[in-house]
């Protein structure tokens, strides 16, 4: 042994082999031959499902709740939840419908409106569990409630068609915005938690709330704000989905917050928040996605998804629990 | 009680298993190791029936780990040495053997259920033994009352524990290990949190107790308990029996001297020269600091110091006597109620961490796991956590600087590890005390407030911080430095303040003080520290 005070630093190894090293053991590389075992073992099933064009369906039909786990992953990384995200997107995606329809609202005002609404929401999350500490939990499912009962109550509980965003449909169906926009923000958050100021500050929040204040860390500020981008986003999803469908109704994003949840877990984001990926969750979501399409590919019965999905929560939670029992901090 | 003065040897008492023996406890030559480091190299303790024993020792004698041992949490086979229970060897696998054999352990954090009551929480182990029986709420209450009256223990048993003081809570403790008969009662540092009326209180108590027959194990490092309650001391010190005396045999001075007892080492560097004119950094007057568990009290009043550059000043004081929460009211973390804080001549009140560190101040926190560290995150994101503006342009880090900076802390600290984005979890304790240096230190402090630093750190690590801080200080850092390790308080201070009874009681000169006098200082009565022997030099700074 050296004596005391003898610097005990390794050679650095060269960079490229160490870029290399990282990008072998990455998280999300694990999840994606996850992903591709499970593609590949569909088509063995039944080659349909590698032909017909079902991923283009896949993509889009997770678009939406892509989106909201943005949100949510950025959340559950500094320490906190919002399961009032599907509810949200149903009360926005309906003020801006009625705000059209029967105020005669311009679109563009009407959807910057339903924003303002999404962003409310999410300021209201934040006080009620930042200021009156409520655990987030329990405040967010408050909130699913009173948002979709908004919705139900706005929209008298019946579908309201939006011609008046027919050029904005039009142009969807020729470049999907949710599926671009979903992308976009999938990759705007990664760049946001792994090279920004920003993110490892929530990564501090979320890992070690009390280390982050005496190292200056406004936590509250972090979440709040993090509070706020989740509402925005769930609104932008329901706007969205205004557009692709021409047309809204009050089951709009029913079940968004529990599919956003299990991406997450899924894409290996820790439920104790302190740090995550949001690539992940982008392969998470693609993974319950496919499984839920591949499924009916292969006819098996739609039951087994609900089942099957639950069962990969549940198992990709324990894995994360147990690494954590096996190397205490 | 025992009218043996002289210890009997521990081999007698094994060979008369037959007999009721005459110890309810005993444990013998107990080696205790973790990965080549020796916790206990041989401890013997033998307790009397019916008698108090007092256990003492400084920090890192061995008392807890002699207590986990007895607990059953370092179960039977991971120590060498035998436990005895009323003259019975015990193999304890856990703690539940031990509660089986008669061990009643109260510990010194209070663990109770606050929404039952007083009557649920004694009768709790009994509850958890037969679940589905009806739950007679007035028959159990009036079996608690009884059993509370007849150990004269001043409960209300129908009193929901939430509302309780700590002091009755901790009686709750009391009667709950009572209840279940044991052949010895362990109060682990019992006084820690209570006022002096509750001390005198809970002693009355367990004397009554003992008249009742009761043998109890009274683990403290405060002289003045052992003195006013104990029929019989052991002293350890560095995983050793120092001592063993029945009550004629000890007065203060023979404790003292069985807990020091030992020359420092080298593992000091030298205590840096201070020039007579050194500025005065940091000038403290009249300050009273909020308790923070306890809001609207307060914790410390009046407390006055000054603190020079260059200057090592020492903390002295009791865990409880305020030393952390008046640097955590420096560093904007705990509420400074009166008073002025002088920092570079002008009067700062630092609203928070980042407005402390603006100012020129630095924490090291003493729990590096609840408030030091990011455990999730690697060396690099934690060394660089309180100087991300300086890392990042704009909103965005820059990741080769950042790299750099954390690159010349390790080295600089010399943190053993594989490279910067190791993550913190799977560094040794003294390499994470490392990291948590490193941090506090990127921002350049003036002063540096250091919380127990070296707890739970290996002895190669504490020479690595003690050298960091001597460098600290010749290069002009001025440095209030928290220990209970009088030792190290001695060799490394200038000064050192002492903390008790809510104020400074003293300033001592560290090259003139001795562990007997500090020690004297911290844990006796007020009275009791008039008339000290001995070249004492109260420097005022």
């Amino acid at each position: 042994m050296s004596a005391v005070g003898v610097a005990r630093v390794p050679a650095p190894e060269s960079p490229l082999r160490a870029r290399a090293r990282a990008f072998m053991s990455a998280p999300e590389l694990k999840r994606l031959l996850v992903l591709v075992v499970i593609i590949v073992a569909f088509t063995f099933m039944n080659p349909a499902f590698f032909r017909s064009g079902s991923f283009a369906a896949i993509v889009q039909a997770m678009a939406f709740i892509g989106i909201v786990a943005v949100g949510q992953t950025l959340l559950i990384i500094a320490g906190e939840f919002d399961l009032s995200v599907g509810s949200t997107a149903a009360l926005v995606s309906i003020v801006v419908a009625v705000l059209m329809t029967q105020w005669n609202v311009d679109p563009v005002v009407a959807m910057l409106a339903g924003l303002a609404v999404g962003g409310v929401v999410g300021l209201v999350n934040a006080t009620v569990v930042l200021r009156l500490r409520i655990p987030s939990f329990i405040a967010t499912i408050a909130m699913l409630g009173i948002a979709r009962g908004l919705a139900v109550w706005l929209s008298s509980a019946k579908a309201i068609r939006v011609p008046q965003l027919a050029q904005f449909s039009d142009l969807d169906r020729v470049v999907s915005f949710s599926v671009v926009l979903m992308i976009v923000f999938v990759l705007a958050g990664h760049f946001l938690v792994v090279r920004t100021n920003f993110g490892r500050l929530m990564c501090a929040t979320g890992g070690n709330a009390e280390a982050a204040r005496v190292a200056g860390v406004k936590t509250l500020r972090v979440k709040a704000i993090l509070f706020v981008t989740s509402g925005l986003l769930a609104g932008l999803s329901g706007i969205l989905s205004n557009i692709h469908f021409g047309s809204t109704t009050i089951a709009t994003g029913s079940g968004w917050e529990l599919a956003a949840v299990a991406a997450v877990v899924v894409g290996g984001t820790s439920l104790w928040g302190g740090g995550g990926t949001l690539i992940g969750t982008l392969i998470g979501l693609t993974i319950l996605q496919t499984i839920t399409s591949g499924l009916v590919v292969v006819k098996i019965d739609p039951w087994w998804q609900t089942i099957l999905i639950g069962a990969i929560m549940l198992a990709s939670v324990s894995i994360d629990t147990l690494r954590r029992r096996a190397r205490p901090a | 009680m025992s009218d043996q003065l002289v210890p009997t040897p521990a081999g007698l008492a094994s060979a008369q298993v037959q007999t009721p023996s005459a110890y309810a406890l005993e444990m013998e030559s107990i080696v205790k190791t973790f990965g080549g480091v020796h916790a206990l190299r041989g401890v013997s303790l033998q307790v009397r029936r019916g008698e108090i024993h007092g256990l003492i020792g400084q920090n890192g004698a061995g008392k807890s780990t002699l207590m986990k041992i007895l607990d059953g949490y370092y179960p039977f086979g991971s120590f060498v040495g035998v436990v005895k229970v009323a003259g019975r060897e015990v193999q304890l696998g856990s703690p539940r053997d031990a509660q089986a054999v008669g061990i009643a352990i109260v510990p010194q954090e209070t663990t109770v259920v606050e929404a039952l009551s007083v009557t649920e929480n004694v009768l709790l182990a009994e509850l958890a033994q037969h679940p589905i029986q009806l739950f007679g709420r007035n028959r159990s209450s009036a079996r608690a009352a009884a059993f509370l009256a007849e150990n004269r223990i001043p409960l209300d048993p129908d009193a929901r524990v939430a509302t309780l003081s700590m002091h009755k809570k901790q009686l709750v403790m009391i009667a709950r290990a009572l209840y279940t008969k044991p052949e010895v009662l362990v109060l682990d540092e019992p006084t820690s949190s209570l006022t002096s009326d509750e001390i005198d209180n809970l002693f009355a108590i367990v004397r009554s107790l003992r008249g009742n027959g009761l043998t109890c194990l009274f683990i403290t490092h405060k002289l003045d308990e052992i003195l006013a309650l104990c029929d019989r001391v052991t002293i350890l010190r560095d995983g050793l029996t120092a001592g063993e005396y029945a009550r004629a045999e000890f007065d203060a001075d023979r404790l003292i001297t069985d807990m020091i007892g030992r020359k420092l080492g080298e593992l000091y560097p030298p205590r840096p020269s201070l020039a007579a004119d050194a500025p005065e950094v940091l000038r403290v007057e009249g300050l009273a600091v909020e308790n923070p568990r306890i809001p609207g009290t307060e914790i410390l009043h009046d407390v006055s110091f000054t603190l020079h550059a260059g200057e090592i000043l020492g903390l002295g004081g009791l865990v409880g006597s305020g030393r952390s929460e008046l640097v955590t009211a420096l560093y904007g973390q705990t509420r400074i109620l009166r008073g002025q804080v002088i920092l570079d001549g002008k009067p700062v009140r630092p609203s928070g961490a980042r407005e402390a560190m603006a100012a020129g101040i630095g924490l090291v926190t003493e729990d590096r796991k609840k408030e030091g560290l990011l455990f999730n995150l690697n060396i690099r994101e934690n060394v660089t956590l309180n100087v991300l503006d300086e890392v990042s342009r704009g909103i965005l880090l820059d990741r080769g600087r950042e790299r750099h900076l954390a690159r010349e802390t390790v080295r600089d600290l010399s943190v053993s590890a594989p490279s910067t984005a190791t993550k913190v979890t799977n560094l040794s304790g003294g390499n994470q005390q490392k990291v948590v240096l490193g941090k506090v230190l990127l921002p350049k402090p003036k002063v540096l407030l250091l919380d127990e630093p070296t707890k739970g750190v290996d002895i190669a690590s504490k020479a690595d911080i003690y050298r960091l801080m001597t460098d600290l200080a010749r290069s002009g850092v001025a440095l209030i430095f928290i220990s209970s390790e009088f030792p190290e308080l001695i060799a490394l201070s200038h000064r050192v303040v002492v903390l008790a009874g809510g104020t400074v009681r003293e300033t001592l000169d560290g090259v003139a003080t001795s562990e007997k006098r500090l020690m004297r200082s911290v844990s006796l009565l007020e009275q009791a520290v008039e008339g000290m022997p001995q070249g004492i030099s109260d420097s005022e700074g």
